[in-house]
């Protein structure tokens, strides 16, 4: 969010870029967590089920957008830049979660799992 | 020619000053990804080659640290991705060096190649040197008729060999397969190899004739049984291959009713540096005579891009005859297709005849479809002969 607040709009339109990759994802995260999870029902795969549809549609945009939008070499390295940030952001988060939930250092105040 | 302002200050202070007309360059911008036709040498002699019929020679390409400079420069003024080209890229001897140099000034790299000349630790050589995509041109799905199209005993076997070696050094692959009447029948087979060598892409580009092809169309040109069929190959493919294989088509626009928006729109999107280094708004460029194309050996290629003449002439809508400069599609297509036009006008600057409004299109179509019932098979292969007549 401070990057989107703090940045230029080409900027923060690039750091959503990371969506062309998600329709494949959203699909096995969909069915991974219909498997493995109880507590999840159809029901409430119903915001997945419209990234399905979204994620493209945003992610088409947002592309259109930046190679409109970015035609000077800073402008280009910017946007190339942002989406490096943003991958580096999911990057840490996966580390975090990996960190808390697999190897079992979940820090205070963090969801515990039933059972822990 | 002026002298270069490359800073922004400078550039908005051009743009009010020319606000007659602005700059398509200007608005656009330096293209994303860049063509280099690095060599037109090529040990094969497909009959419909996009180079031109007067090829550059060995003694006239570019040297080593002259492409090297030139990539450079591209990466300096914004460009993020080339394409190694040709003839035959892999004909250069220094390719593995040129693809490194790319990847050190920052370039993402595609390799646009027969396959022909690879061996297994020249494509791991270049994938060391950081090459990021393969494209692997066929010419069929069975070795009869791809080696025949090609003009080279072999071909297709060892096509398939480099396929399977670009998978297992893990670099992503496009199959081009570019289409005509005497191979469209293979098309469903050209799919399922496509499938079977764990393609990312295929691209079903149907012969577009300038050139090379030009001179071969009464051999190359498909029925119109055979479009509507292929296109309906294709779409079938593009729905049941959906997360599996990206299917590209590109349709011969001689049976088309709205032309096609050549190159994004004539020095707006793209450009290509040829051999020698001569910068052209198209591969095809140079089929339209009487217009000279700048080379990086004589000025800078943003300075080529903004300024020079042969980007300028075609550029936006303001060089438009009626019926473009009325239509309102002149912005969705530009007219179609400069090289086509020339070619089967003589104007440059005429409706594409591929284009339903065009006083030509009736005709075409008729010579297209006269063509592909009549023509002969034979070919003409593309050499630096100026060609040879199939069984000579």
């Amino acid at each position: 969010m401070h990057f989107v607040r703090d940045r230029t709009p080409l900027e923060a339109i690039a750091s959503s870029l990371t969506e062309l990759f998600a329709p494949n994802l959203h699909e096995e995260r969909i069915s991974g967590m219909l498997a493995h999870y109880d507590f999840v029902n159809p029901d409430i795969m119903s915001y997945f089920k419209r990234r399905l549809e979204q994620a493209p549609r945003d992610a088409n945009f947002a592309l259109d957008y930046v190679k409109r939008h970015a035609t000077t070499p800073a402008e280009r390295e910017a946007v190339c830049n942002a989406l490096i940030f943003k991958t580096n952001v999911l990057w840490a988060q996966l580390d975090a979660l990996h960190h808390a939930y697999v190897d079992g250092h979940i820090p205070p105040g963090a969801f515990v799992p039933e059972g822990r | 020619m002026s002298e270069l302002h490359l800073d922004d200050t400078t550039r908005a202070g051009e743009t009010a000053a020319a606000s007659a007309q602005p700059s398509v360059a200007q608005s656009y911008g330096i293209p994303l990804a860049v063509l280099l036709e690095v060599t037109h040498r090529c040990p094969l002699q497909c009959p419909y080659c996009s180079n031109p019929l007067e090829l550059e020679r060995a003694g006239a390409e570019l040297t080593t640290d002259e492409w090297k400079h030139v990539l450079s420069e591209l990466a300096s003024i914004g460009v993020l991705q080339v394409h190694f080209s040709g003839g035959e890229p892999t004909a250069r001897k220094d390719l593995v060096e040129l693809v490194q140099h790319a990847t050190d000034v920052g370039l993402y790299t595609n390799l646009i190649t027969s396959a022909v000349l690879l061996t297994r630790e020249r494509l791991a050589a270049l994938a060391d040197a950081g090459l990021a995509h393969v494209q692997i041109s066929f010419q069929g799905s069975e070795p009869q008729i791809a080696d025949r199209v090609g003009g080279f005993a072999g071909g297709h076997a060892k096509k398939l060999e480099v396929a399977r070696w670009t998978r297992e050094l893990d670099l992503p692959l496009t199959v081009n397969a570019v289409m005509h009447r005497q191979n469209l029948h293979l098309l469903p087979d050209i799919i399922e190899m496509a499938v079977a060598l764990d393609a990312d892409r295929l691209e079903v580009a149907n012969v577009q004739y300038y050139g090379w092809a030009l001179k071969n169309r009464a051999a190359l040109m498909p029925t119109l049984q055979q479009i509507e069929d292929c296109t309906a190959i294709v779409e079938a493919a593009q729905q049941r291959l959906k997360g599996v294989l990206t299917i590209d088509y590109v349709v011969p626009d001689y049976y088309a009713l709205r032309p096609k928006k050549c190159m994004g729109g004539w020095g707006s999107q793209f450009f290509n540096i040829s051999p020698s280094g001569k910068v052209l708004p198209c591969h095809a460029a140079e089929t339209i005579t009487g217009r000279e194309f700048p080379s990086v050996r004589d000025a800078s290629i943003a300075q080529i891009w903004r300024e020079a003449e042969a980007f300028n002439r075609y550029r936006g809508t303001g060089w438009m005859q009626e019926p473009c400069a009325s239509c309102a599609f002149k912005e969705i297509d530009f007219g179609g297709c400069r090289c086509q036009a020339f070619a089967l006008t003589g104007d440059a600057a005429a409706t594409d005849p591929a284009c339903a409004l065009s006083p030509l299109h009736e005709r075409i179509f008729k010579t297209a479809e006269s063509e592909a019932e009549t023509g002969s098979d034979r070919f003409l292969y593309r050499n630096f002969a100026g060609g040879t007549v199939e069984g000579a």
